[in-house]
């Protein structure tokens, strides 16, 4: 259940980190100038972000690479020194990284381990269970459970430098929560994991939001994992808020096309009067399939309305749906307008 | 709780701390973290053990010239026979191999790699994964030293004056030196959080270490303005003294003055670690992930 709190468990308030960056030009010449006059330049990684999560809530944060996903989540874990803005998570001040704070949380970071390379995976979570002050019985309870989920039964006895990235992963996900922390930071929990390793991982995740009511903040690359987990997503680039909202509405605000599927009976002969109807209606449309019988059409969204309509009135349509771009395409299209 | 913490109910598994249970943890802490660094030094006995065989060459080569020097010199140089060099230098591999540590070269590379973020995440000081992993580290290499130390003592016959007083005090003098050496490494090495690259300052720190510590020639023979700089810093307290504590002659009082600095070093060491940790870290870039 989802602990009973009177505000939201996260709460980001023009939060930005801006970090001094040596630069130089290339070459020797430069190089020995550099040695006695250094020059920096000051890169806003996050730049003023404000929002806030409710206890119990899987959110998934989004941005092209150096969006500064990765350095919210990182002062929000405490890792990081905030430039300027103010966060709170639990009600603690992360940076302040007070235990009872580091107790609460959890940071997983696809490509980073708290696991103790040269030794079976069990003895990294005995190490855990301890650093935690957790009793022997509960941290026992929860890394059986834990263990059952993920399958990781005949795993634990391996040196952790023997098994598998996705083996590995899973693993590192189990440890990361042993300590049953309230908000779990995941950052590209599913890198470099096949697809069924990927599918594991969201549907533990999942189940695993929906049992203890953790609070839940993603950053992922695959959709997939973004659409199996979260219904609100904030999207950032360049350090700046673009969007947060439901995923769902993610489409309305961003996405300029529709695709307009028409399955129709009238045959052959009629389908190209209707593909010349709909250039002139909506110029800007493009067809992405046509078959005897089907239509498939990218339509300006302003333009659906007016395609659909043209479509029933002058054929005998048996089948008619309107549907947003894949999700995939909707982030890119943000990004790629956000550089235009 | 912490006082600025906001009315959010935790559900965790893991209570907060008062001072009574802060200790308390800290204890079950160093003890799996002790298991944790045997654990990992077992694993790669072998190639320990021919890292100390290996590291054995230095004073093996420093009482080989020390003896001739005494045997040219009429049987000893300021009172250091030919078997006090011998004593010298086989309790040098004791304590070298048990309380000497790491260079501060650790620090660096997890604070410029990023790996200091597995750290940071936990709710203990990383300096405490150093302070309960080195004594535990120590102990296995205690195992290790047996088959090469028992042959040096065979061979070279070292002449010892080791009273029961002396036998007591030895792992104490042992057990501090580590933590001094844990701690001024420790500060050493947060000088990354400023400098990214420290070999240059971990080299001068190291010469400096080889020459006033005991470690190239015991601090007795140094000219007297040496053996001050070493008295004043820690260079004594971690190598020399622990040595002669066990090889004596020496008194109660030189040991317990010993101690004392050694404890004076913990103290002024401790103090630097919190200082310069907590404004290093706040200027920590996490990179990576």
């Amino acid at each position: 259940m989802p602990p009973a709190t009177t505000s939201p468990t996260i709460t980001v308030d023009n939060l930005s980190k801006q970090f001094k960056v040596p630069v130089r030009e290339e070459g020797l010449k430069a190089s020995i100038r550099s040695l006695v006059r250094r020059e920096h330049r000051a890169v806003d990684a996050v730049a003023g972000v404000s929002f806030a999560i409710e206890p119990g809530e899987v959110v998934g944060f989004l941005g092209p690479n150096g969006a500064g996903k990765t350095t919210t989540l990182k002062m929000l874990s405490g890792l990081l020194n905030p430039s300027g803005g103010h966060a709170r998570v639990l009600g603690f001040e992360p940076f302040e990284r007070n235990r009872d704070f580091l107790r609460s949380i959890t940071l997983v970071m696809g490509n980073r381990s708290q696991l103790e390379w040269d030794l079976p995976a069990l003895d990294s979570f005995e190490l855990i269970r301890a650093i935690y002050g957790m009793s022997r019985a509960d941290a026992e309870h929860t890394r059986n459970e834990l263990i059952e989920l993920l399958e990781l039964g005949p795993l634990l006895d391996k040196p952790v430098r023997n098994l598998s990235l996705g083996e590995r992963m899973k693993m590192e996900v189990a440890l990361s929560l042993q300590h049953r922390p309230q908000v779990l930071f995941l950052d590209e929990p599913t890198l470099g994991l096949d697809v069924t390793m990927q599918r594991r991982i969201r549907t533990f995740l999942a189940d695993h939001n929906a049992r203890t009511g953790a609070t839940v903040l993603l950053t992922s690359h695959y959709m997939a994992d973004v659409e199996a987990l979260c219904k609100r997503v904030i999207v950032i680039h360049h350090g700046q808020l673009l969007f947060d909202g439901k995923l769902s509405a993610l489409g309305s605000e961003f996405a300029a096309h529709k695709t307009v599927t028409i399955e129709f009976a009238d045959g052959d002969a009629v389908r190209h009067d209707v593909l010349a109807r709909i250039a002139s209606a909506a110029p800007a449309s493009e067809v992405v399939t046509t078959t005897e019988s089907s239509i498939s059409v990218r339509v300006p969204r302003n333009d659906v309305p007016r395609v659909a309509t043209l479509a029933l009135d002058a054929l005998e349509v048996l089948d008619l749906s309107i549907e947003d771009p894949p999700i995939e395409d909707i982030i890119e299209q943000v990004f790629n307008a956000e550089r235009a | 709780m912490h006082p600025r913490a906001g009315p959010v109910t935790t559900t965790s598994a893991t209570a907060p701390a008062t001072t009574e249970r802060r200790w308390r943890s800290l204890v079950t802490i160093y003890r799996a973290t002790g298991r944790t660094a045997v654990l990992q030094a077992i694993q790669y006995r072998v190639p320990l053990f021919l890292m100390m065989a290996a590291l054995l060459t230095e004073p093996v080569v420093y009482l080989v010239v020390w003896r001739s020097v005494a045997r040219e010199s009429g049987g000893s140089v300021d009172g250091f026979t030919e078997g006090r060099f011998a004593a010298y230098y086989i309790v040098w591999t004791f304590v070298r191999q048990t309380s000497q540590f790491g260079t501060g070269m650790g620090w660096e590379q997890l604070i410029r790699s990023g790996d200091l973020n597995k750290w940071l995440l936990r709710p203990m000081h990383p300096i405490h994964d150093q302070l309960a992993g080195s004594p535990a580290f120590s102990l296995v290499q205690i195992f290790l030293w047996v088959p090469i130390g028992v042959p040096l003592v065979l061979f070279f016959r070292p002449d010892m004056h080791t009273t029961p007083l002396q036998m007591v005090a030895f792992p104490l003098t042992i057990l501090m030196a580590l933590v001094i050496g844990v701690l001024t490494n420790a500060i050493i090495g947060f000088t990354a959080f400023w400098l990214t690259r420290i070999r240059a300052i971990v080299n001068v720190v190291w010469t400096m270490s080889l020459l006033l510590s005991g470690r190239l020639v015991p601090v007795e023979l140094l000219p007297s303005w040496a053996r001050a700089i070493s008295s004043v810093l820690w260079f004594r307290w971690i190598m020399d003294f622990p040595i002669t504590t066990l090889i004596g002659p020496t008194s109660g009082r030189d040991i317990l003055i010993g101690l004392g600095m050694q404890a004076l070093w913990i103290g002024l060491a401790t103090l630097g670690v919190r200082t310069i940790w907590r404004r290093g870290v706040r200027r920590f870039g996490a990179v990576g992930g």
